[in-house]
């Protein structure tokens, strides 16, 4: 099985206490790749949310497929497996911690599966040590700082060896530097330890390395492609009502104004080549 | 503002009194609260206030830690010294003025009841200093386990108090912030009289409801996430067993018991 979402024709309404219909998803084909890095981009209101909870059935689609692993989220039986596969980290990392040691946190996936506790305490001393955090096993998550209380969220999901995590805009509440934290270990998580990773975001920073970018508005997929191509189509972005990485719009703006740089994403090499211009 | 709260707070720790398994640990404080009452005599208190000493310098908990959760309670301590010391007839007059007679007997009446509270305020503190809240509600979930047969939700509680006691922090951090925004538009919580400041905190409280609902429906998420599904078939990260340090403590504390039903 190499698809971990296979979503057709996904729509997805909240119904209010009236019984009135309000579509969040208007019908969206989504797959991802088993070991791919896929970033969702749209503006709030745009339906990425919505979709991260139908991925991990927190939700079911009022019509359509949705498809994790194979397993189809609309069936309860799957329900347990479908979350174990598809580990999911929300945005406020104090609304997601249950426990009052971090060691205790941890565990608390584990214990839902009902692993036995040799095998619990492997996992948790496996996902802190992923998540670099080893050294914080007996603190108490109040204390930390925001950027590790969400990496102690990252080592609570890692803990039931998912195959995949959907970050729901889990760098919204940090500082930059938390935030750059946090991205690189979920590159790492990507890279190294081979899980599937859905990323959903407003930071355009963020989709730079992505392998795959998604652009949704309104509830439908507006485009899919590789960073270079979304964020050089000015004509999406502006649909989208998105803005382009730094040095995209640096890049562009140069090469308008008739000077000889490539187009790029990366402010590094944009400014490696803006030295060597004669 | 409430930064400084040291009850319930936690010190992991690796001692003997931090590995007692915490139902044993549970009971026993329990009983060493109710044995205070039972006390008659001085070497009674000096035999359980030395059991304490041992117990905090065992646990390596900072005597300061300790020492500042008894600060807390100080207004407490002082108002049941006061009232004992005022209200308790005796024998012997002490000191006399107008209408206020303290008798000798009154005096050592307030200070055992001065240290009575004391000591009870060390027990419960030196239990949650060296027991997560993790196990003192897992530790209560197995001891009420029994109810379970009687359809009570024991699990759902002892969970609902794990959560509880894991969002003080956080609520407490929030009252702070929501406060701050008050006062930083020219609230005021400190000034008019009693009732003039309950109405006060209603800006507060209100924000901090509406927030702490919005917190527990994201934690049901998460929660549903992280596959939990009731406690059934729930394994547990740390398991109950009495070893030979639980029994080394059920024997020193039966010991105490023994001196103090013997009439000390």
């Amino acid at each position: 099985m190499n698809k971990m979402i296979e979503a057709s024709e996904l729509k997805f309404a909240y119904i209010s206490e009236e019984g009135n219909y309000t579509f969040a998803l208007n019908g969206v084909n989504i797959q991802v790749e088993r070991g791919e890095f896929v970033v969702l981009l749209g503006r709030n209101g745009s339906g990425k949310s919505t979709f991260a909870k139908l991925v991990n059935a927190l939700n079911i689609p009022t019509s359509g497929k949705m498809l994790v692993a194979g397993m189809d989220t609309a069936d309860p039986e799957n329900t347990l497996e479908i979350r174990k596969t598809a580990g999911m980290v929300f945005q406020n990392p104090d609304n997601q911690l249950v426990a009052t040691i971090v060691e205790e946190d941890i565990a608390f996936g584990p214990e839902n599966l009902g692993l036995p506790r040799e095998e619990i305490y492997e996992r948790i001393d496996y996902a802190l040590k992923t998540v670099h955090m080893e050294e914080y096993r007996h603190h108490a998550p109040h204390m930390l700082s925001g950027g590790q209380k969400q990496r102690i969220a990252i080592a609570g999901v890692l803990a039931m060896k998912p195959k995949m995590i959907i970050f729901d805009e889990s760098t919204a509440m940090l500082d930059p530097q938390g935030r750059q934290d946090i991205l690189a270990l979920i590159k790492e998580l990507n890279k190294n330890e081979n899980i599937t990773i859905v990323l959903i975001t407003h930071y355009m920073e963020e989709a730079i390395d992505a392998d795959r970018v998604i652009v949704m508005k309104d509830g439908f997929v507006l485009r899919e492609g590789i960073p270079m191509e979304i964020f050089f189509d000015q004509g999406l972005l502006q649909n989208a009502g998105l803005i382009a990485p730094f040095a995209a719009r640096l890049s562009r703006e140069l090469i308008e104004e008739g000077i000889a740089v490539r187009p790029t994403l990366d402010v590094q090499s944009l400014a490696e080549e803006l030295c060597q211009l004669k | 503002m409430m930064q400084n709260i040291t009850i319930g707070q936690y010190f992991p720790g690796n001692s003997f009194v931090h590995r007692l398994d915490a139902r044993l640990k549970l009971i026993l404080a329990i009983a060493l609260i109710i044995l205070i009452f039972f006390i008659k005599t001085v070497w009674g208190y000096l035999s359980i206030a030395g059991l304490l000493f041992i117990i905090i310098v065992c646990s390596r908990v900072s005597f300061k830690f300790v020492f500042k959760s008894v600060k807390s309670m100080w207004l407490v301590i002082v108002i049941a010294f006061v009232l004992n010391a005022f209200f308790v007839k005796g024998n012997t007059v002490l000191f006399e003025w107008e209408f206020i007679h303290i008798y000798t007997e009154s005096i050592l009446r307030a200070t055992e009841m001065a240290v009575r509270l004391v000591l009870l305020v060390l027990i419960s503190t030196m239990l949650t200093f060296t027991t997560s809240a993790k196990e003192i509600t897992d530790a209560i979930e197995s001891l009420f386990k029994p109810l379970g047969k009687i359809k009570f939700p024991v699990h759902e509680m002892a969970l609902m108090m794990s959560i509880a006691l894991r969002f003080i922090p956080t609520l407490i951090e929030e009252t702070d912030r929501i406060m701050k925004a008050q006062m930083a538009r020219g609230a005021s919580f400190d000034s008019g009289s009693l009732i003039a400041r309950m109405k006060d905190m209603l800006p507060v409280l209100i924000p901090l409801f509406i927030s702490a609902f919005k917190r527990a429906e994201e934690l049901a998420l998460a929660m549903e996430a992280r596959c939990y599904h009731g406690g059934e078939n729930r394994t547990k990260l740390k398991v109950f067993k009495l070893c030979r340090i639980d029994y080394i403590a059920m024997i020193v504390i039966a010991a105490e018991i023994l001196f103090i039903a013997f009439g000390y």
